[in-house]
């Protein structure tokens, strides 16, 4: 992978279902996952998201996206957060996009 | 006009060292005077490096400051070695032919 | 009733940025703590974080971590998983507790400083979390450290290392005074946030909890992993400032990573070093030292600057090389120097241990080998006098460390050189050529005096190790020591020996 982007999970119960999750939400991109034991690297090619929704499907419809950051400990690219879903982007992705949306 | 002590009246001073000693791992503190000699100063350094870290060779040993090999019989201030100075210290092994 | 998504409110409540018409801008921020420099004061309107978070959502998140970091500790107080932790482990906990918890309320400081200086509403607002965040770091590190001081009194130090002068921290209150307390905001957030939170602490926070799992320490892996996660998001305003200093002034902040990536590579080469390639049991390492930079800084951090349009430092090749070298020599000097030590170094060079070194390291038996041989033969020889020091190692002007980095000559033999310059009238020396160059470059600013510098100056009396051991706040309960000699040297029984100290031999 040239441009790895995605979170860095803490070991914790829900890993695989997070897992599932990413993976649900990002079809067309291959996710890889690194198991180090106490962190687990989950990535994707320069872009990748994860929504509540789909979360929720795999944690409980009480499920809180802001709760995910008590499993992230580390992620690769910049994450852009919303009250739906997490964003995983390279920085080059996001800097062209935002030059985008400026002119 | 008042008279100069020449080196071998003036009374000994502390000139603490940066050293290093042959194949040691670190750079030490050695303190040494400005009246002890060469032999001295290798002497002071081993002390502290060698058959601790570096194995006791059965060699001379020799100063070397800023580039040169000094000889045995001078004394620091003779070699115009100053506090804070770098010095080696190393085994002066003969060639083998 | 539905709630209004974050997104749809929370511009009002945090862009609290107003033209002030009582005051100038200047007055309420000043230069020398807003740093803008070269920076148009207008350009930082453009600040935007994207890890975004509320007030409320802050709160609810980490009252969760918390809940879960204390269930996992109080679920463990009563079982006995401490007393069967490995010394070794234990030493690199130790050395974590004393060598963190203080520098997270620094820390604190740090965020308040962007969180009343910051350029812009967003990065303030950030920033506040971030002080809440370090605040809770300080505390749970100071608490969960403290709980073991019953069972070895060397825990003391979570709370004293920082208060004393031992060389281990002068080195680290040099290294953070000059990242977190001397700065202005803008070089804070590039130097504190982007190099060191986003590059380094996850070598301590993320990739040594994985060491401390395998290692059957889950409450310390539990506690760094929350830790983190506060990290992860704060460390995310430095992102949009450097995106904004490198348009302006790329020099400026080329020179500003460089500076505070060497000195943490230095500091992390000292403390993650050991405790990973040393101190945590050959069966439960993970991932060797070098492996484990290059995962998180090699390929992760330096991928994230040159995105942002920046350079590898131009040390690049010494910092390379040092991988190999740098936290071995320092291994060996922490060892040699135990008793200036709250913790109990492993020495770890049975030929077990020795076989996965050389494996991971193929030149270390050659740089090392020699001298943990001559180390051996003397603890073997029952004159650990010979093992232990007389005087000081050379401490860098720069980095505060010992010198005792070697690096190899076109012959092929490897030494350790003298890395010096004459400045002010006094001659200076440096562990490495980078160290030189810092110190060259950053001459004008204040700093710590070396330890070497204190004794030289008449500040430790008696000049003599007792003198020194109890300037740095040592108590003969808390001096380091080997916490198991045999271990690592019975492998070694009996092997013919020559060339070791006189007083073993006489």
């Amino acid at each position: 992978m040239k441009n790895p982007v995605g979170p860095v999970l803490s070991m914790c119960d829900e890993v695989e279902q997070v897992i599932a999750a990413i993976e649900d939400d990002n079809p067309g991109t291959d996710i890889e996952v690194i198991d180090r034991g106490a962190y687990v690297r989950v990535q994707g090619e320069n872009e990748i998201t994860v929504t509540q929704q789909t979360l929720r499907r795999y944690l409980g419809a009480d499920f809180e996206i802001r709760s995910f950051e008590t499993m992230m400990t580390a992620f690769n690219g910049r994450a852009i957060t919303t009250s739906d879903a997490i964003t995983w982007q390279s920085v080059g992705l996001r800097k062209a996009e935002k030059k985008a949306a400026t002119s | 006009m008042t008279q100069e002590l020449g080196a071998q009246d003036l009374a000994p001073q502390l000139v603490p060292l940066n050293a290093i000693f042959a194949t040691d791992f670190v750079q030490i503190l050695v303190p040494v005077t400005t009246a002890n000699t060469m032999q001295e100063v290798a002497a002071a350094v081993a002390h502290h490096v060698e058959g601790r870290r570096v194995r006791a060779q059965p060699f001379e040993k020799v100063v070397i400051h800023n580039g040169k090999r000094l000889p045995a019989d001078m004394t620091v201030a003779a070699a115009g070695i100053k506090p804070l100075d770098h010095i080696a210290v190393e085994y002066d092994i003969p060639e083998q032919s | 009733m539905a709630l209004l998504k974050r997104e749809e409110w929370q511009g009002f409540v945090r862009d609290v940025d107003w033209s002030y018409s009582y005051v100038d801008d200047s007055a309420v921020f000043p230069e020398w703590h807003c740093g803008t420099g070269k920076v148009p004061r207008e350009a930082w309107s453009a600040w935007e974080e994207d890890y975004k978070v509320s007030y409320p959502e802050y709160v609810a998140t980490q009252r969760e971590k918390e809940a879960s970091a204390y269930a996992v500790k109080s679920a463990l107080q009563r079982s006995t998983t401490f007393d069967h932790l490995d010394e070794g482990w234990k030493s690199a906990t130790k050395m974590h507790f004393g060598g963190v918890a203080l520098v997270e309320y620094a820390a604190v400081l740090a965020e308040l400083k962007m969180a009343r200086f910051g350029l812009n509403g967003a990065w303030r607002n950030m920033a506040t979390f971030g002080q809440l965040d370090e605040l809770r770091h300080a505390q749970i590190t100071t608490f969960f450290g403290h709980e073991f001081i019953g069972k070895d009194a060397q825990y003391d130090w979570t709370q004293k290392a920082f208060h004393t002068n031992d060389w281990v921290l002068i080195s680290l209150r040099n290294l953070f005074d000059g990242m977190m307390i001397a700065p202005n905001v803008v070089d804070l957030a590039i130097e504190l946030p982007l190099t060191f939170e986003t590059g380094f602490t996850n070598l301590q926070f993320v990739a040594l909890a994985s060491d401390a799992l395998e290692s059957g320490d889950v409450n310390f892996a539990n506690m760094i992993s929350s830790i983190q996660t506060d990290e992860a998001r704060h460390s995310q305003q430095g992102g949009p400032t450097l995106e904004i200093l490198v348009e302006h002034d790329p020099v400026r902040a080329q020179w500003v990573i460089d500076k505070a990536f060497w000195g943490s590579a230095r500091a992390f080469a000292a403390l993650t070093g050991p405790a990973m390639d040393y101190y945590t049991p050959l069966e439960h390492r993970k991932q060797s030292y070098r492996e484990f930079m290059e995962e998180w800084i090699i390929d992760q951090f330096v991928h994230t600057i040159e995105e942002y349009g920046l350079k590898k430092p131009w040390y690049w090749d010494e910092f390379m090389r040092g991988l190999d070298i740098w936290h071995h020599g320092l291994q060996m000097g922490l060892w040699y120097w135990r008793p200036t030590l709250w913790w109990r170094p492993k020495a770890g060079v049975s030929k077990d241990e020795r076989a996965w070194l050389a494996e991971k390291y193929p030149n270390w038996e050659k740089v090392f080998g020699d001298k943990w041989d001559v180390l051996i033969d003397n603890v073997n020889a029952n004159n650990l006098e010979a093992t232990l020091p007389e005087t000081l190692p050379w401490l860098c002007s720069t980095c505060h460390l010992p010198a005792c980095n070697a690096t190899q000559s076109r012959d092929g033999t490897w030494r350790v050189r003298d890395w010096s310059l004459q400045y002010d009238g006094r001659t200076y020396h440096f562990c490495t050529n980078g160290c030189r160059q810092i110190f060259w470059k950053d001459r004008d600013n204040v700093n710590h005096q070396t330890l070497i510098d204190r004794f030289l100056a008449g500040q430790i009396q008696p000049m003599d190790v007792g003198g020194i051991l109890g300037y740095m706040g040592l108590t003969p309960d808390v001096m380091g020591d080997d916490p198991d000699y045999e271990a690592w040297t019975k492998d070694y029984v009996g092997r013919p020996v020559e060339g070791i100290s006189l007083a073993a031999q006489s």
